[in-house]
């Protein structure tokens, strides 16, 4: 009870926090092509629903939505941006070495997220604050697998407060003034050149909006995401 | 604010009990789950693992192996048959496990210890199990009400009494891998009658507890705590298995020892390897007791138990090894590399003229082994006697 205010507006701190400061760019980089090929690599995307104990459920019909409203809706971005982005076959025949690529991108997403966008103790004096991470050769043969210039990494975890939690939420905030938290939207994208293997761009997203059940607020979240691509 | 915990812990545990005398319908063949159901998200979760399996570099792609393994799991099935989709993995320890969606991973090291075609097909018929009790989604859900009951309760005490901190603590989800053993045994009940419907000595059963129990010992091993956490105590399981055999006939009394061992064969001084490749001396060394009691030694097995106290290097190790490395070049089939640890054992003791001779054996037998230049080196540096 005694703390309800202070946690209230130590939360809203903690939010505005995370909403800025998101994006992070290679040096040098600028657009040399007319038009680069950039592939759309297949989405790691998992949305969930929160249970009142924080237990966390998978639910399918809505990653199936979400799937499709996000490709749309990053394809639309992209277009404003004046880019155009190809969608690459998830099967293992269409494209040899898929798979062992986007492992390879996930811990270097992981690093990034890390030591970028990460608590400030976690920076790496190494890279004098710059991104310089690169795929190596993989990239080279993910080009040609993919026929593009460029990989367009996205990861999104997405929950949703079951109606469980919002109540518990409620009751929890009334009785002991202590806020739980809700949906959540996380993930991280990033733009791979693949002549070099570098990651020329990422961004990071942390934040408790957003929808990408519905076509509308996943063009929001594709539009967010792809804010500072350099165009 | 103890009572607020044990109250949470008895309520949890209440509810567990109430749902496991529910329980959940059995899926019935070629069943798909509502894609708006809460079962459809494991699924689809599982899915994306299964895809991961497919293309792990530790998949075993043989595809001589693989038929024969999905033959027995076919059989073993029966109507489940299409919907139990078989992955072989390179994987050392004691390991199988059923994704909620029916896809089956089957480590290396399992195949390793199975004696024969009736212990596979009890192995199966146990995963197989798993799924059709949908064991995964009843966990799932127990996990979730359960932690919803903590954290009301939570909340609610803590309001009542007036705290401030110990709150988050009761938020907190609690996560298990493992099935429950009320489900294992549920599991083992489905496999005794799913193996014996397919023809094979339920008795393989009791042989495959009994030789796990004695190999993984009283010792909490790694490998042993991997199996374990997932399973009911295995002396009272054995004791269970025992009794619930007993009661079958065994009309057919398959073993498929021959066919099993054959099938093996190719991928053996494979697995035996990555076995040793753990360093864990003494659990290897037990699993190798168990695999001469099964099936004798031959010149693969006596070799790699040379191996185990080569690496080891304790005391007496390199007499051992020697001792080892001996019993395989009088059996048939001794592997090549059998003359290069030979040579590396005795150069390490300085006999010079036994490891060259060893060092050249094998030098004459493999000629372009990858680590061909660096036995020369050995054989160049040595002292001439």
């Amino acid at each position: 009870m005694r703390c309800r205010l202070a946690c209230l507006v130590l939360w809203a701190v903690i939010g505005a926090g995370c909403a800025q400061d998101t994006a992070r760019l290679a040096e040098g980089l600028r657009r040399t092509d007319a038009a680069p090929r950039i592939a759309l690599m297949p989405m790691d995307i998992l949305l969930s629903r929160v249970s009142a104990g924080g237990f966390s459920q998978p639910v399918a019909d809505w990653m199936a939505s979400a799937d499709y409203n996000l490709t749309q809706a990053l394809r639309q971005a992209a277009v404003e941006r004046g880019l155009v982005l190809r969608s690459v076959d998830p099967a293992p025949a269409a494209a040899p070495g898929l798979r062992q690529a986007q492992l390879l991108q996930d811990a270097v997403q992981d690093a990034i997220l890390l030591h970028h966008f990460g608590d400030a103790r976690d920076r790496l004096p190494s890279k004098f604050g710059s991104l310089r991470w690169s795929l190596g050769p993989t990239a080279r043969q993910l080009r040609d697998a993919v026929s593009a210039d460029y990989a367009l990494f996205v990861r999104l975890r997405d929950s949703y407060s079951s109606a469980g939690r919002r109540v518990l939420a409620v009751v929890s905030m009334v009785l002991v003034g202590m806020p739980l938290s809700g949906g959540q939207q996380v993930g991280i994208a990033t733009l791979v050149d693949l002549r070099t293997g570098q990651v020329v761009w990422a961004r990071a997203l942390d934040r408790s909006t957003g929808d990408l059940r519905d076509p509308g607020p996943a063009l929001e979240t594709a539009r967010l995401l792809l804010k500072d691509l350099p165009q | 604010m103890r009572w607020i915990s044990l109250t949470a812990s008895a309520m949890t545990l209440l509810l567990a009990l109430g749902g496991c005398s529910a329980g959940l319908p059995e899926l019935v063949p070629r069943a798909r789950p509502d894609i708006r159901s809460d079962e459809a998200g494991l699924w689809l979760v599982a899915a994306k693992s299964e895809a991961a399996l497919q293309q792990a570099p530790t998949a075993i792609s043989d595809p001589g192996l693989n038929r024969y393994v999905r033959g027995i799991a076919c059989k073993v099935a029966g109507p489940y048959c299409p919907d139990i989709r078989v992955y072989l993995v390179r994987e050392p320890g004691l390991d199988a496990r059923m994704l909620p969606n029916g896809a089956l991973q089957i480590g290396s090291g399992l195949l390793l210890r199975l004696r024969d075609e009736a212990q596979l097909a009890a192995v199966i018929g146990h995963e197989l199990g798993h799924y059709v009790e949908r064991h995964s989604f009843d966990k799932a859900w127990r996990q979730r009400v359960g932690s919803d009951i903590r954290a009301w309760l939570g909340v609610l005490a803590q309001g009542l009494a007036g705290g401030g901190g110990d709150a988050a603590d009761a938020l907190m989800p609690v996560r298990d891998g493992a099935f429950s053993s009320s489900q294992e045994i549920a599991a083992d009940s489905i496999g005794l009658r799913q193996m014996t419907a397919a023809g094979y000595a339920p008795a393989a059963v009791v042989d495959f507890w009994h030789a796990s129990v004695a190999e993984l010992g009283e010792r909490q091993s790694s490998i042993a705590l991997r199996l374990l956490a997932r399973h009911p105590a295995p002396g009272s399981r054995l004791d269970r298995l025992r009794t619930a055999v007993a009661a079958v006939a065994e009309p057919h009394a398959v073993r498929g020892y021959v066919r099993y061992q054959a099938a093996l064969a190719p991928f053996r001084a494979a697995f035996l390897a990555d076995e040793v490749r753990l360093r864990l001396p003494t659990e290897t060394l037990r699993l190798f007791e168990r695999l001469r009691r099964q099936q004798g030694l031959d010149a693969t097995l006596a070799f790699y138990w040379g191996e185990v106290y080569r690496l080891r290097g304790w005391k007496d190790d390199r007499q051992l090894a020697l001792k080892f490395y001996g019993e395989a070049s009088r059996l048939p089939n001794a592997p090549v590399a059998l003359d290069r640890s030979i040579g590396l054992v005795r150069r390490s003791e300085s006999d010079w003229l036994a490891a060259r001779a060893a060092f050249r054996r094998y030098l004459a037998a493999a000629p372009d082994a990858a680590d061909a230049a660096m036995i020369r080196a050995y054989l160049a540096e040595m002292p001439e006697a």
